[in-house]
């Protein structure tokens, strides 16, 4: 288990690494379509549709890490009270209720990425099932990290599988 | 109450308390809603994918990114000098310094965690050595870092005006947060200094003007990311999306080349971090646009109108009822979950009584707010104990005069239109 935990390690690193490179690169698309409308006097109109586009891609499967990372938020006041015994299999049936969500993600946004296929996006020709192929990836990495998480969950007879830190800049 | 609206409601409350987190909640919520009523449980998918794809979205990431590169570049400690060569002379000095670099740093990141996480490690320790309590001193940088929720820019107003369905100009709420936020630090900045007189904390020898003067051409640089972008928005030379991103370059470009203090490790560190957070932000708002739509379908709004109304048709009961739910939700959860999720609910409602939506926002950003600040879930209150390194149960024993000044803030906002709609009106023909 810690050979397959230390792979999905790098993969989680990758994703948030990938991520990260487009989310400046988005930042850097903005400030060229406003040189654009003012100094080119050519605003470049599939940016917009573009960028949309990409912050979909980037946050998905960003948001498949925070399962793993438990960076997502949570209400914890109320199952912490209770028994760490009674804890534990309720974190175990919150993994595995992420997890089929994940399943669910996967199914759906594939059916939606068929029925959509044949149509193409404005501005910038491409097929629409690239808007929902962010979802299916999404959703098979949180069933993976889910997944992971459950079986860590029983290996550690312990208590409660551990809290990670919140997205505290949230708010 | 139709029986679907049993289950959905059901099925959030029970994850919710197991601890599932609230954007997975209110995905499986719809999922469970969509399948009962019948309907291809894909839609509940389509509406996730259209609600995260909308372009006016994109400030919210960008924001991010310039407060995690303010908060990594050394703006928080140029600010803190500024307050305290402005305001330190007063009779417990240090506390209105930390009211004054909260007004200027969160109206910069736009961050209460940012906020206190920033000044509160600059200024805690250094109250503590200058005999202020502790208690004191955590209490007041965190209930002083709403602030930056209500003064602009401000990402949760951006996550309101999308909840309410994107017809609330995001520059009225913006300009409207400033008078607001404003009156809420004077509030603070009065309750802090009544305790400091009775706690005998001393002030700051004046530093000189000259001095003053030098921290304030220090600061322009930091505090111009907020000219940038409320200006940029404000004339019309760019959209929101364009201000932000505008933001997070200056920002990117000041801790780099102006302040010389942001590493290659502190620029991976604040983009890491601010990828994580959109993910959140992303996630809860393509879940709550499915969860949204299948209220809307249930015309959940209507039937929570009718019954507010029949408790009681008068305004001031009725927004006293909804302060005191948002209050109490506060408590129990989390600040960007809520407002995806009660706009919808309570906002039909306001507008039944007549309450401007503009307004609304901002008297939810302080009850939201104010949640950040109290147990059990508390995001600002735990990192401000954090940094103070010191027990909950003691600040909360000392905190109540800052929820006071709070809730006298709060109450004006409600109560009285003026309060968050006399800038927006003047500035930008809000309204007329």
């Amino acid at each position: 288990m810690r050979q397959v935990s230390r792979i999905l390690d790098v993969v989680s690193a990758a994703v948030v690494a990938v991520a990260g490179f487009f989310l400046v690169a988005l930042i850097a698309m903005m400030g060229w379509v406003v040189f654009g409308r003012y100094v080119m006097n050519d605003t470049p109109t599939w940016v917009e549709r573009g960028a949309s586009l990409v912050i979909v891609a980037i946050a998905l499967p960003v948001a498949a890490v925070g399962v793993r990372e438990r960076f997502h938020l949570s209400v914890l006041g109320m199952r912490e009270s209770l028994p760490l015994q009674v804890q534990r299999w309720i974190a175990l049936f919150c993994d595995a209720t992420v997890g089929l969500f994940g399943l669910a993600m996967v199914v759906y946004g594939q059916e939606l990425a068929a029925m959509v296929a044949p149509f193409k996006v404005p501005l910038l020709g491409i097929s629409q099932a690239w808007t929902y192929w962010p979802m299916v990836v999404s959703g098979a990495l949180i069933m993976v990290f889910a997944a992971e998480q459950v079986i860590l969950g029983l290996i550690n007879r312990e208590g409660p599988v551990q809290r990670g830190v919140t997205a505290a800049f949230l708010e | 109450m139709d029986p679907g609206l049993f289950i959905i409601f059901g099925v959030f409350i029970l994850g919710v308390v197991a601890g599932v987190p609230v954007a997975f909640v209110l995905g499986i919520a719809a999922l469970v809603g969509f399948i009962w009523e019948g309907v291809n449980p894909a839609v509940a998918f389509q509406q996730m994918t259209s609600g995260m794809s909308i372009f006016s979205l994109l400030a919210i990431p960008f924001f991010i990114f310039a407060g995690e590169i303010m908060l990594h570049g050394g703006i928080a400690r140029r600010l803190v000098a500024l307050a305290s060569a402005c305001v330190g002379w007063m009779r417990g000095g240090l506390g209105m310094v930390d009211v004054a670099t909260s007004m200027l740093f969160g109206g910069i990141s736009g961050s209460a965690v940012a906020d206190t996480s920033a000044t509160g490690t600059i200024l805690i320790p250094a109250m503590r050595a200058k005999g202020y309590g502790v208690d004191y001193a955590v209490s007041l940088t965190v209930t002083s870092s709403i602030a930056g929720i209500l003064i602009p820019p401000s990402h949760n107003m951006i996550l309101y005006s999308l909840a309410a369905g994107g017809g609330i100009s995001v520059s009225a709420l913006f300009i409207a947060g400033i008078i607001p936020g404003i009156m809420m630090c004077l509030f603070l900045a009065i309750a802090a200094y009544v305790m400091a007189v009775r706690r005998g904390y001393p002030a700051e020898p004046f530093a000189g003007f000259r001095r003053l003067f030098w921290t304030a051409i220090d600061s322009i640089p930091g505090l111009f990311t907020a000219v940038i972008i409320l200006g940029g928005v404000l004339s019309g030379i760019f959209t929101v999306t364009e201000s932000a991103a505008f933001g997070a370059i200056w920002a990117v470009l000041v801790t780099l080349i102006v302040y010389r203090a942001l590493s290659w490790q502190d620029f991976r560190i604040a983009v890491a971090a601010s990828v994580r957070t959109t993910a959140v932000v992303f996630l809860l708002v393509g879940t709550a646009t499915a969860f949204a739509y299948l209220l809307a379908l249930y015309r959940f709004a209507d039937l929570l109108t009718a019954g507010m109304l029949s408790v009681s048709e008068n305004p001031v009961i009725i927004l006293l009822m909804i302060n005191l739910a948002l209050l109490f939700l506060g408590c129990v959860m989390d600040m960007a979950a809520l407002i995806l999720i009660t706009t919808p609910i309570f906002l039909p409602v306001v507008m039944a009584i007549g309450m401007d939506p503009v307004q609304f926002g901002m008297v939810m950003m302080m009850n939201l707010g104010l949640g950040l600040c109290t147990p059990p879930v508390g995001a600002v209150l735990f990192v401000g104990c954090a940094i103070g390194k010191i027990p909950i149960e003691r600040v909360m024993r000392t905190i109540w005069p800052f929820y006071g000044a709070i809730l006298v803030a709060l109450m004006l906002t409600t109560y009285w239109p003026a309060v968050s709609l006399t800038l927006p009106r003047w500035l930008l023909g809000y309204g007329t």
